[in-house]
């Protein structure tokens, strides 16, 4: 196995040792709560959509709103926090320097395993909304179709889609000032700069360089959700690119 | 021919902004070796081995180990084995930790794990959540961590502190082993210095970044003649024109070979003064830096 493996395995492995990983499988009571709710025509939680959901718009309508309840970013950006700036803090990290000696495959091997982590957590996500869609939602035929997708699917796809490459680029923004800043204070900064984001993604002129306007524009039904999705992408390459790299010149000159 | 050493500090700087923790440092360590350092809080000492095992770059200078430079070569780092403050994941156990050594190792090492935690008799407490261990079960998992892959070099940042009478002698002998049986260079830092005394083979004095001393331990024999005053500046001269290796304290003058007596003898009588006092004292740290007798 080579050695960017290993430390993604050992990382992995630690992420779910660890308690505050486990908070960011909340993200999965969502889906169960708001499918129980509108199948018991709940008082509380309500459907305003424009005719029945399908599974794959549940889906994708449960990953907006675990989106806009932004809680769910800050848990991640604490555990990514967690991942590297506590190591760095507490000396932990050494154990790494020991036996690997290359700082860019430590910081690769986190990254990486954030990345697989954070995608797991986005198909359980998918998987348990359409498992409570088919168990519970589909009982209330008021708000559920009972159909797996419709024509929408292109767009409710591209939702999903923006929604989890959003949680890729927190990964690699966090990780970044993670090789600065501790965690508490990543976590301090990741919330200015969404607000910074999402304010931003309202201006003309410089809201392509907000990664929420991406998913402002694949949730508003316009004709560009396919360029926008696309645009994105290459957004979040990039991004992930240019962070990445700055963050290993970073780990590689820091005294450990 | 000069000699073989396996690791080579050459004048090494370390700057923080405007503050010199290490000044133009140098000092090389041959295979077998037990080197100690030592110096007051805040000397440099845990910066010069932060550089040494790679954590710290130097702001000038290199360290090169089997000739080459570590920061160059990071790898070679895996030959060290390292305790310098704790390097553990407090949320799992200590064998969990183990583990996950051995997974960066890529070996499966089980029976080593077990071996290593009944050396250190945390095998009883393998199960135990590392934030649960004392300072000295720390430690003991540390000397674990250290020992787990087969080192080349050994470094220890202040290894007997937090540690029962067993603890230090388990420690002392896995040093004395390492050097001893398996010509492992070993350099540590410490502020006790009878357990310096004790295992170390040679010590470096570091003071505010500077090296002050870097001297065999050999373990002569101290010769002490007390006079019944203070020695003058003209005692002192007629006594270094006959016998250099001399060194005066208050009313003290020591020496290390045994055939000066006669001379120093004979120059104190002819300066009207005469011995009051004579011991015979194993080297030590103690009296090198005239702290005892």
């Amino acid at each position: 196995m080579n050695t960017l493996a290993i430390i993604t395995k050992v990382e992995l492995k630690k992420l779910f040792q660890r308690k505050d990983s486990w908070l960011m499988f909340a993200i999965l009571l969502v889906p169960i709560l708001y499918s129980v709710g509108l199948a018991s025509n709940s008082d509380i939680i309500t459907y305003t959509g424009a005719g029945n959901i399908t599974a794959i718009g549940f889906a994708s309508a449960m990953f907006q709103m675990s989106q806009s309840m932004f809680i769910f970013n800050v848990i991640l950006s604490a555990i990514i926090g967690r991942s590297l700036a506590s190591e760095i803090e507490n000396k932990s990290i050494r154990l790494y320097i020991n036996r690997i000696g290359i700082r860019k495959l430590i910081y690769g091997g986190k990254e990486l395993a954030l990345l697989i982590f954070s995608v797991f957590i986005d198909i359980l996500l998918v998987l348990t909304s359409i498992v409570f869609y088919y168990a519970v939602l589909v009982h209330n035929p008021n708000v559920a179709s009972g159909i797996f997708y419709d024509s929408n699917v292109s767009m409710e796809v591209a939702q999903i889609i923006c929604n989890c490459m959003f949680w890729l680029i927190t990964i690699f923004l966090v990780m970044l000032m993670a090789t600065r800043l501790k965690t508490l204070v990543c976590v301090g900064v990741y919330m200015i700069l969404y607000i910074i984001m999402n304010l931003m993604s309202y201006i003309d002129g410089i809201k392509y360089l907000s990664p929420l306007h991406y998913i402002v524009v694949t949730s508003s039904n316009s004709s560009q959700i396919a360029l926008s999705t696309m645009l994105f992408l290459l957004y979040s390459i990039c991004a992930g690119i240019l962070f990445t790299h700055i963050g290993i010149r970073k780990i590689e000159k820091m005294d450990l | 021919m000069g000699k073989d050493y396996l690791l080579q500090v050459q004048n090494v700087t370390k700057r923080y902004g405007d503050k010199i923790a290490l000044n133009d440092f140098s000092m090389d360590i041959c295979p077998g070796e037990i080197v100690a350092l030592i110096g007051e809080n805040g000397a440099g000492k845990t910066t010069l081995l932060n550089i040494i095992c790679g954590y710290s770059k130097p702001s000038a200078g290199q360290v090169q180990y089997k000739g080459k430079n570590i920061v160059a070569n990071p790898l070679i780092i895996r030959e060290f084995g390292i305790l310098i403050e704790p390097q553990f994941l407090d949320y799992i156990s200590a064998e969990e930790n183990l583990r996950l050594l051995s997974q960066l190792t890529n070996l499966k090492q089980d029976t080593r794990i077990k071996e290593l935690l009944e050396m250190t008799e945390l095998y009883s407490s393998r199960k135990k959540k590392v934030k649960e261990f004392s300072f000295g079960m720390k430690q003991r998992l540390g000397l674990c961590q250290c020992l787990f892959t087969e080192v080349g070099f050994l470094i220890l940042d202040e290894p007997f502190v937090g540690l029962d009478p067993i603890g230090k002698e388990l420690f002392k002998q896995t040093i004395l082993d390492m050097a001893h049986k398996q010509n492992v260079p070993v350099l540590f830092s410490s502020h006790d210095l009878d357990d310096i005394d004790e295992i170390c083979d040679r010590v470096v004095m570091i003071s505010k970044g500077n090296k002050q001393l870097d001297q065999p331990l050999e373990h002569k024999q101290t010769y002490t003649v007390k006079i019944e005053r203070t020695i003058s500046d003209d005692i002192k001269r007629s006594l270094l024109e006959k016998c250099s290796d001399l060194r005066f304290f208050e009313d003290k003058i020591m020496f290390q070979d045994e055939t000066l007596i006669i001379d120093i003898q004979k120059i104190l009588l002819q300066k009207g003064h005469y011995i009051c006092g004579f011991s015979v004292q194993k080297n030590n740290l103690k009296s090198l830096f005239g702290m005892e007798g």
